[in-house]
């Protein structure tokens, strides 16, 4: 091995050593009536219904052999539960559920399933550490300066928060990454198969991947047609053997297609078809309240004209001025506000640009993709969530940006002062996050629940840094070892000045480096 | 792998044929889809929504029908030109309650603006991608598409300002005078079209002797500018003339007791107008209007644009200056919003409710033409420009997004007459009698009523009106106000008459009370227009 593996291979070891300190848990294969009680979900690591709904599932294949779910996991799951024929069924695409089925067998033998469970979306945050290291280095960025980026996107960014609990953002983030590898490294007829696949399969992890996934999806489909300007004629070629790349879809569908008519009673089915009823609440006799129950009681807005108005009902325009604020501005969400390293990254496409021309356009289309999808939906706050969950692959991507600035201004004293504080900031913010909770109402809520409370809600990540002060660490080592030495506050600024000092030490080895490439 | 050979030559001859046709076709299809979309709102109801489009249509009506037609009756409310053109198409019934009659024009503005949208950009540098661009986000917007559906009198605006902005662009390239009286003839029609129109009059004054002043010194300022004056302010100059022979002033439309003004006056005492001297809130309030008929991504989009073509050094610095006359509706709105002389409800920020939101579709030629720029210059940037357009324009198209179609259908600017009208329908339509009525208050009760202009006695019909609210059991069979309110001038006048007493209420409703005269004294009433033509 050389030097120069043996340092990414320490920095890659680091980053896992910190995320095993940072991932949230509780010790203990609970059975399904513990799971109900505040020690696992209002306080523990099943504080939010998206862990919940996930993990749900894969309980119910592990311990239940079914996809359907007991009455206890329907309580546990709500409201993102469903009820078809009979049964309650989860609500989510279903692949997360699937992929942490390896990490809740390993770690049921070990006494924490959870933690098991939770440790497989960890692994998918060193996979895209790895992967963001690497596009960055194919887009001309140096070893440091790529590390440094990749550093970044895992604890400076609220990836971090999602990246030691049970969400699928990490998952999506992979797939996305693999699929510009692939589209960039190689145009063979596999690499085409395998974007195609992944798309697929991206969907799979989360419905609306299917609208991230359109940039690099119409890129891979332009290789299906080649053209080519001969002497009085064009030549267009049709690339049969990519065509057939289309198949690709097929397994990742298929396995889609059963899930949906076991689930839900059909392959196309879903929640808004009339097989699926959105469960709001059960009653004491286990019988679903279903949202349509609840629609009856309430009459119809008055003058609306039905034509004009349904349609997607989901990502709305109207939507879009009030989305941007809160992904980018607001005081709850924003970037600006959780991680404005990344906002300096955007000035990296540049570089990129520079490097390669349609690669950055490709970048750059992704991650405008993830952020007007995501404006647009009706919810860009995520429900209660730390940052802004739904621009995780779209802070990936400004992370090869930002290697790209990194490595051309790696002798500039100011950027990189300026980066040291932003990154500083940023990783007290995110490690705050993810060693408290992501549970940080929306501001708009935040009035009312005030009136419930009689005491002050924060909702930005002040709340998380008080729960810290005042609370127990949801991270699993602190709550099983770490809490007889010292309290969450302390646990915070050790891991937190930890990181930056590894961020501190990576800054300095990339000005003293030639070029910004340590190697 | 499959190859197929073409022959260069066709290529060459399509490109050829747009060329060429390049003008027609984009006519032809932009009034395919205008079309449509006419009669998309027609079949679903929405292209009346707007209670001023029903008011526009009956003010166009009343020039040819009715107790007392003429051009008289285009009265002062609104800028005359929308409802001029109406003529020749009113008289028919069919138009008239359709709304085709109003939204022809509309339609071919839709049509002139794309037109222009096109030219314009070529004039810039544009190649035909971003020409075409351009003119699908300018079409490819549902507000517009409404809009030129009805009998609003916006696209007229959006086309005859636009059209006014090109000949003043070209003006700056060629300074030919032939291009400055052009600009002059569409300004002053933007003039007559809405107020907007005359804002633009003043900024161009001011563009066009800046350009003077760089290029010729400060003495032929004055010389180029009453010449661009003498037509452009010849609209204005009419209007003032107008209102001084119908109604005795000539400022009867700023002040009178229809005006703008006299309704903000009452909105400012109920506190309902917080814009007034509010320049923040007025900047927030139109940009929200902007945003919301534009799906924000677009007009975000443009503003970059605007700046990459201000600083865009191959185009020259007067042609660039030109561009910014495009921005006057930006100015205008804001302007009349911190002056108190107009007011936009959006919902969320001025409480629950939408008013006059659709002013913000004033900017959609700007951010097309804009767009159309950025798209030619960053060709590179192209796949993602075009792609992330028609990743919005979908998803407005898939949820139906038209904040102009709420600001007509649950905002202050609709009302829903139809039980009212539906009374005077079932019971009036076949009877003798006449109807009196304000058609200040209740012109969207005259139009969906379903009677000819000619049954109704209101302001615009003379001695029929000063009579019947003078003895109105000698006159109207059934009176259509608003008890107990003196705003509605029916009311006013009526109430206190002897004759009142012979009325029975016979239908209430939430916007006017219908009464009818007992029939025990109904042998004086007049049901034929006894007076003859009247002066």
């Amino acid at each position: 091995m050389t030097l120069h593996k043996l340092g990414i291979s320490i920095a890659i070891l680091a980053v896992a050593i910190v995320l095993l300190f940072s991932v949230r848990g509780l010790p203990g294969n609970p059975k399904t009536s513990e799971l109900l009680t505040p020690k696992w979900v209002q306080n523990g690591p099943f504080e939010l219904s998206p862990e919940r709904g996930r993990f749900a599932l894969t309980h119910a294949i592990m311990e239940e052999q079914s996809l359907f779910f007991p009455i206890d996991m329907a309580k546990f799951s709500l409201p993102d539960v469903g009820y078809s024929d009979g049964h309650y069924v989860s609500l989510f695409a279903p692949t997360l559920s699937f992929l942490t089925i390896p990490g809740y067998v390993i770690g049921k033998y070990f006494g924490s399933v959870q933690v098991g469970t939770f440790l497989n979306v960890t692994i998918f945050v060193l996979i895209n550490f790895i992967l963001i290291y690497i596009l960055s280095r194919k887009f001309g960025a140096g070893t440091l300066a790529s590390l440094i980026a990749s550093f970044v996107f895992v604890f400076a960014t609220p990836a971090f928060a999602y990246g030691v609990s049970l969400y699928q953002h990490h998952v999506t983030t992979t797939i996305i990454l693999l699929s510009i590898y692939l589209y960039i490294a190689s145009s063979t007829v596999f690499s085409t198969i395998s974007i195609f696949f992944l798309w697929a399969l991206a969907v799979t992890v989360d419905y609306p991947n299917a609208f991230i996934f359109l940039p690099i999806g119409i890129a891979a489909a332009t290789r299906l047609i080649a053209t080519k300007l001969e002497e009085k004629k064009i030549i267009i070629q049709i690339k049969i053997a990519h065509g057939l790349a289309l198949l690709g879809i097929i397994i990742p569908m298929i396995f889609f297609f059963w899930f949906n008519s076991v689930s839900y009673g059909g392959p196309l089915n879903m929640l808004g078809s009339s097989s699926v009823a959105a469960v709001r609440d059960i009653d004491t006799s286990g019988k679903p309240i279903t949202s349509s129950e609840e629609k009856n009681i309430v009459a119809p807005p008055p003058n609306v004209n039905t034509q004009e108005y349904e349609g997607i009902s989901y990502f709305k325009t109207r939507s879009l001025i009030n989305g941007l604020y809160i992904h980018l501005l607001s005081p709850d969400r924003g970037i600006i506000t959780f991680t404005p390293i990344l906002v300096v990254a955007v000035l990296g496409g540049y570089f990129v640009y520079k490097k390669n021309k349609s690669s950055a356009v490709l970048l750059s289309s992704i991650a405008l993709t993830n952020l007007l999808l995501y404006s647009l939906w009706g919810d860009p706050w995520g429900g209660w969530a730390f940052g802004s969950r739904y621009l995780i692959p779209g802070y990936a991507i400004l992370a090869i940006f930002l290697a790209s600035i990194l490595t051309k201004w790696h002798k500039n004293v100011l950027f990189l002062s300026l980066i040291l504080i932003l990154g500083t900031y940023s990783i007290f913010v995110n490690t705050a996050g993810a060693l408290s909770s992501s549970a940080n109402p929306p501001q708009v809520q935040v009035l009312e629940l005030e009136k419930l409370s009689s005491k002050q809600e924060r909702y930005s990540y002040d709340r998380n840094l008080y729960n810290l002060q005042v609370k127990k660490s949801t991270s699993f080592l602190y709550n099983t070892w770490a809490h007889r030495y010292m309290n969450s506050w302390q646990y915070f600024q050790i891991i937190s000045t930890t990181l930056v000092s590894m961020f501190t030490v990576g800054l300095i080895g990339l000005y003293v480096s030639r070029k910004g490439d340590s190697s | 792998m499959i190859q197929i050979a073409l022959s260069l030559t066709i290529f060459k001859k399509i490109q050829a044929f747009w060329v060429r046709h390049d003008l027609l076709l984009l006519s032809l299809t932009l009034a395919g889809v205008s079309v449509y979309y006419f009669w998309f709102y027609l079949q679903n109801g929405l292209g009346l929504s707007y209670n001023d489009a029903r008011s526009h249509l009956d003010i166009g009506r009343r020039v040819v029908e009715g107790l007392k037609p003429g051009l008289a009756q285009l009265g002062s409310v609104w800028l005359p030109l929308d409802h001029l053109l109406m003529v020749p198409l009113i008289w028919n019934d069919w138009a008239w309650h359709s709304g085709f009659a109003g939204a022809f024009w509309n339609m071919l503005s839709f049509v002139g603006t794309g037109l222009v949208i096109y030219k314009y950009l070529a004039k810039l540098g544009v190649g035909t991608l971003g020409q075409l661009t351009g003119v699908i986000v300018f079409a490819a917007n549902k507000n517009v598409l409404y809009l030129q559906s009805t009998a609003m009198t916006e696209p007229l605006l959006l086309f005859t300002m636009t059209a006014g902005c090109y000949y003043l662009l070209l003006w700056h390239e060629n300074d030919n005078v032939l291009s400055l009286i052009k600009a002059a003839f569409w300004i002053m029609l933007a003039t007559l079209t809405r107020y907007d129109g005359w804002f633009l009059l003043a900024y161009a004054t001011g563009l066009i002797a800046l350009q003077v002043w760089r290029t010729q010194g400060l003495k032929r300022i004055e010389g180029v500018s009453v010449l661009f004056l003498t037509l452009s302010g010849l609209g204005i100059l009419l209007w003032f003339g107008w209102n001084q022979l119908i109604f005795g002033d000539a400022l009867y439309f700023v002040f009178g007791p229809f005006s703008a003004h006299a309704q903000q006056l009452v909105m400012a005492e109920a506190g309902a107008l917080p814009t007034r001297s509010n320049i923040l809130l007025s900047l927030k309030v139109f940009l929200y209007a902007f945003f919301y008929n534009s799906y924000t991504y677009p007009a975000l989009l443009a503003a970059l644009a605007a700046i990459v073509l201000w600083w865009d050094k191959r185009i020259r610095g007067n042609i660039r200056i030109a561009t910014s006359a495009l921005l006057s509706p930006l100015f205008f709105n804001i302007l009349a919003l911190v002056l108190g002389f107009s007011v936009i409800f959006v919902q969320g920020i001025s409480g629950d409710t939408w008013f006059n939101v659709r002013y913000g579709v004033m900017l959609a030629p700007t951010i097309a033409i804009f767009i159309g720029y950025l798209v030619d210059r960053a060709k590179a940037f192209r796949p993602l420009l075009i792609g992330s357009l028609i990743f919005t324009l979908f998803f407005a198209f898939a949820s139906g997004d038209a904040v102009s179609i709420d600001d007509a259908r649950v905002g202050s600017s609709q009302k829903n007459v139809s039980e009212v009208s539906g009374y005077l329908n079932k019971h009036a339509k076949n009877e003798k009698g006449f109807v009196l009525i304000s058609a200040a208050s209740h012109d969207a009760i005259i139009f969906s009523s379903g009677l000819p202009m000619k049954r109704f006695i209101h302001e615009g019909t003379g001695l029929y009106w000063e009579n019947a609210l003078a003895i109105p059991d000698r006159w109207a069979r059934w009176i259509v106000m608003r008890t107990y309110d003196n705003n509605d001038l029916t009311w006013k006048g009526v109430s206190k008459t002897p004759g009142f007493q012979f009325y029975d209420k016979v239908a209430a409703y939430p916007f006017a009370d219908v009464y009818e005269l007992q029939a025990s004294h109904s042998a004086d009433l007049n049901t034929e227009p006894v007076l003859g033509k009247q002066k």
